[in-house]
């Protein structure tokens, strides 16, 4: 039966009769219990979390029309409508936090009801967008947009909530990202004093034609946006896309780039030791990582391909030394000379 | 932001690919569906990337550097100070480093590869050495032009 009808009937009861006072109070609870509007509002003040001024109001009303409501019953039809309302003020601002907080968009408004149990998720996505817009700032503007930034784990999702919206995203939103892919092209050298061998050559291109020039390349990623040519790393091969992305080479991932916040990060490497000359150049990340000793980095195509020149062309040096062969045009030379004499005339001699 | 309600800008590019980005590398199934959601409401299309108005090119120093070096291996020989070097202005407006200093001895060894060059081209290689000591083409390179006379 209509627990409003049950309501009435046992008001109409109550009024018309004496005696049986307990058992009619019990019959009253039992219809309350079943009465959907006290359900609902139950429910949403023990599923969900109320925040700030306008959540506790919230929670505190709710609490009082159940109290008020349970404490008497004979007014019970008169308080139910104040009561539906309570519930529904609560549905109301549920639906409008819930849509912030699945909104793309940065916002600076109060979340004040949260469902209990997805506080948990809530959270662990506020931390990734915090990492990931990191990461993204670091790829694509170096460390600059990101020197402001704190993040505590320790906080509460308020704070989390506050900080993302209105700290990283605008942040993420502030950085541009670059209109032009870089690409490194490993070149032959050789001429006048300049030492023979490979170099690495890099220019900026449209990202489209970047696209398009890659997509059939057996690649291998560096991070997320950029590559390496598996097959000109090992063959060697000139003049093609040897490794290409956008923005920068950062050490970190997604996920684990909030750690940037709190940690030097390199944005210049050493150079190549004499022993670690005596081998190949590893891959361009491998190179990254070792002259870095360890450090997190956030290293431009610049400094990459700097590096990059110091190891290929250093090792190509450690070479020609050992198997005395001219630095500049390969020839051989005898004893501990490094190159041809005919390479340079001297008054001095 | 500008333009939100179309989509169409680069600020809303940036926020699908941070929310797509973190729902690649989330592993809370709740809190990925979340960020699932977050993205699935910027209506970008796959693949499209909005064009930035204020776009410009700007070339690195780098990139001027390798430009620089593979047009002296193309000249290779035959290049004399007669003919000027196309890349000189840009290498000259280049702030004071290590790569710029080292491209600066490479042009006065262009010029020629007798005392005079070869002085200016230690000059040079000792600035960039300054800059970053441990650098092996700058040390061999100082090397080479201190025993010429040996």
């Amino acid at each position: 039966m209509d627990s409003k009808k049950v309501l009435y009937f046992l008001g109409l009861l109550n009024r018309e009769t004496s005696g049986h006072t307990d058992e009619i109070a019990d019959i009253y609870k039992r219809a309350l219990d079943e009465n959907d509007d006290v359900i609902r509002l139950k429910m949403l003040l023990n599923d969900y979390t109320f925040y700030r001024e306008i959540g506790s109001a919230l929670y505190k009303n709710g609490e009082e029309m159940l109290d008020k409501i349970y404490a008497m019953p004979s007014k019970a039809l008169d308080i139910l409508p104040q009561l539906k309302q309570a519930h529904e003020s609560i549905d109301n601002e549920v639906r409008v936090c819930n849509e912030l907080m699945h909104s793309p968009l940065p916002f600076s408004e109060t979340i004040t009801v949260l469902k209990k149990k997805d506080t948990i998720a809530y959270m662990s996505a506020l931390k990734m967008v915090a990492s990931t817009s990191v990461y993204l700032m670091a790829l694509y503007d170096g460390l600059d947009p990101i020197k402001n930034l704190t993040w505590e784990d320790t906080v509460g999702i308020q704070e989390m909530i506050y900080a993302v919206n209105t700290k990283f995203l605008p942040a993420l939103c502030g950085v541009r990202r670059p209109n032009y892919s870089w690409v490194i092209r490993r070149k032959r050298l050789g001429g006048r004093a300049l030492f023979g061998g490979d170099s690495y050559y890099l220019n900026y291109e449209n990202t489209r034609s970047v696209e398009v020039l890659c997509s059939a390349l057996h690649k291998e990623p560096i991070g997320t946006h950029a590559f390496l040519n598996i097959d000109a790393y090992e063959s060697g091969e000139y003049d093609v896309p040897f490794c290409w992305g956008i923005g920068n080479i950062v050490s970190a991932s997604p996920d684990s780039a909030i750690l940037f916040l709190q940690n030097n990060v390199a944005t210049k490497l050493r150079s190549p030791q004499p022993y670690e000359l005596q081998r190949r150049m590893p891959t361009p990340f491998e190179c990254v990582k070792q002259l870095s000793d360890g450090a997190m980095f956030c290293i431009t195509p610049d400094e990459l391909l700097l590096s990059m020149n110091q190891w290929q062309v250093g090792h190509e040096i450690e070479e020609r030394k050992r198997t005395h062969n001219c630095l500049f045009c390969g020839k051989h030379v005898d004893g501990n000379k490094l190159v041809c004499s005919s390479h340079f005339t001297s008054e001095l001699r | 932001m500008s333009n939100v309600n179309t989509w169409d800008n680069i600020e809303a590019f940036q926020l699908k690919e941070c929310y797509d980005l973190a729902t690649q590398y989330e592993k809370l199934d709740t809190a990925k569906d979340v960020l699932r959601e977050k993205s699935k409401k910027i209506d970008i299309p796959k693949n499209y990337i909005p064009v930035q108005a204020d776009a410009t090119y700007e070339e690195s120093e780098m990139q001027i550097v390798s430009e620089a070096t593979y047009s002296l291996t193309l000249e290779g020989f035959a290049a004399s100070e007669s003919t000027g070097f196309k890349y000189s202005h840009k290498i000259n407006n280049l702030p004071s480093s290590a790569e710029k200093e080292y491209v600066l001895a490479l042009l006065a060894l262009r010029n020629g590869t007798n005392e005079t060059q070869r002085l200016d081209a230690l000059r040079h290689i000792s600035v960039a050495l300054s800059y970053s000591p441990n650098d092996p083409r700058y040390i061999t390179l100082a090397s080479v032009l201190q025993d010429v006379d040996k």
